[in-house]
């Protein structure tokens, strides 16, 4: 029986396998380096506020004053008193001689835009808003395919993070008024917001 | 887009620590900070962008809630990253869904093409079947092993073997 084992024939595999198995390793090592340049997507814009609501509220630390703690209100009285003394001592030694006048001057900017024309303007901006806004949602309505591709949802993800946006600056604006740097931040999102609105509508019609 | 104005130098321990107190910034911090990549491995788990959302959630808020079970054994991405495929997978609800291999793929493929580019393959993968994709996903870009992945999924070692494999050959004949 071993003997037969040994004597056993041997059979040559088909020429081409090492041209095959050499394909599939070389197969293998590009997968590997293009796995590495995957697209990342976004998730959509209000799912933090979704995962927020199912979350406990934050912990409650019960704070117990120091002054309450045993035989810690010496201490403090006494770190109190120095204190007091250090602040004193300063005071009336390093006091300095002022002798300068504080004036305090203020202006009020009167606007000279036309308040009508503006409104006009907003309200032109805000009904295309809309129409955009109305023209995307019936085109996902209508063909949910083109609304899955990634593209798609990061643009409309960018545009709600940009609508959100400029409602936080809106929020702005009627606690602190027309400030420059607020208006100017309102223009830049605008712009964006035109600019992603038009890109979108483009990709939704092609 | 915008980013939540937090320290970006946190360090993770520090970070973990936090949320397990329920600091809600500190939870949004490392919601952010997790959030895209973690999405992209749902999303192309389940290949569907409602189901990913709903996958990427359920994951965070179980995240949060077993995070005082994290020990530091690994990294906070990898134990994040094993939540959120176990969610995607059980979306998937994959029983059943592993193609047997075509008789005709015992051809050879052709190689993939030189200029092949992430957004491609990214859609070619997209185009396999469920179970394929899902076992390819899982071994080959996020590089769990043959025994993780049949335990993951309830299958024999064999068949994640054969459906990686199955999964490559139906790439390279879409990507030649």
């Amino acid at each position: 029986m071993n003997d037969s084992l040994s004597q056993l024939p041997e059979f040559d595999p088909r020429p081409d396998l090492w041209a095959r198995i050499e394909a599939d390793l070389n197969a293998d090592e590009h997968l590997s380096r293009v796995v590495q340049a995957l697209p990342e997507f976004a998730p959509k814009a209000g799912l933090w506020a979704t995962i927020e609501q199912t979350l406990p509220t934050e912990t409650q630390v019960n704070i117990r004053p120091l002054w309450q703690q045993p035989q810690t209100w010496q201490l403090w009285a006494g770190l109190a008193v120095a204190a007091m003394l250090v602040f004193v001592g300063s005071w009336l030694f390093l006091r300095p001689e002022s002798t300068e006048k504080v004036r305090v001057e203020y202006a009020v900017e009167q606007s000279s835009i036309n308040q009508k024309a503006d409104s006009g303007a907003f309200s032109d901006e805000s009904n295309a808003d809309e129409r955009a806004e109305e023209f995307i949602n019936r085109q996902c309505a209508e063909d949910r395919y083109v609304c899955q591709r990634p593209e798609v949802h990061e643009l409309r993800n960018q545009l709600t993070e940009l609508t959100e946006e400029q409602q936080r600056i809106e929020e702005q604006q009627q606690v602190f008024g027309d400030d420059p740097a607020l208006i100017r931040a309102q223009v830049k999102i605008e712009n964006q917001r035109a600019e992603v609105t038009k890109e979108l509508i483009t990709l939704l019609r092609s | 887009m915008f980013r939540l104005a937090t320290p970006p130098s946190i360090s993770e321990q520090e970070l973990v620590q936090r949320c397990r107190a329920n600091d809600r910034l500190a939870q949004r911090t490392l919601y952010e900070r997790y959030s895209r990549a973690m999405f992209s491995t749902a999303y192309r788990i389940t290949n569907d962008f409602d189901n990913a959302n709903d996958a990427l959630q359920d994951a965070f808020v179980e995240v949060f809630r077993s995070l005082d079970q994290f020990a530091f054994r690994s990294t906070l991405g990898a134990w994040i990253k094993t939540i959120v495929v176990r969610q995607a997978v059980r979306k998937q609800q994959l029983e059943g869904r592993f193609s047997t291999l075509d008789e005709q793929m015992h051809d050879q493929p052709a190689p993939f093409r030189d200029t092949l580019t992430g957004a491609e393959l990214d859609a070619a993968i997209r185009t396999l079947p469920d179970g394929a994709r899902t076992i390819f996903l899982l071994i080959e870009v996020e590089g769990y092993a043959h025994k993780e992945v049949a335990q993951m999924l309830g299958v024999s070692e064999g068949t994640s073997k054969s459906q990686v494999s199955y999964a490559k050959k139906l790439l390279r004949q879409r990507l030649s």
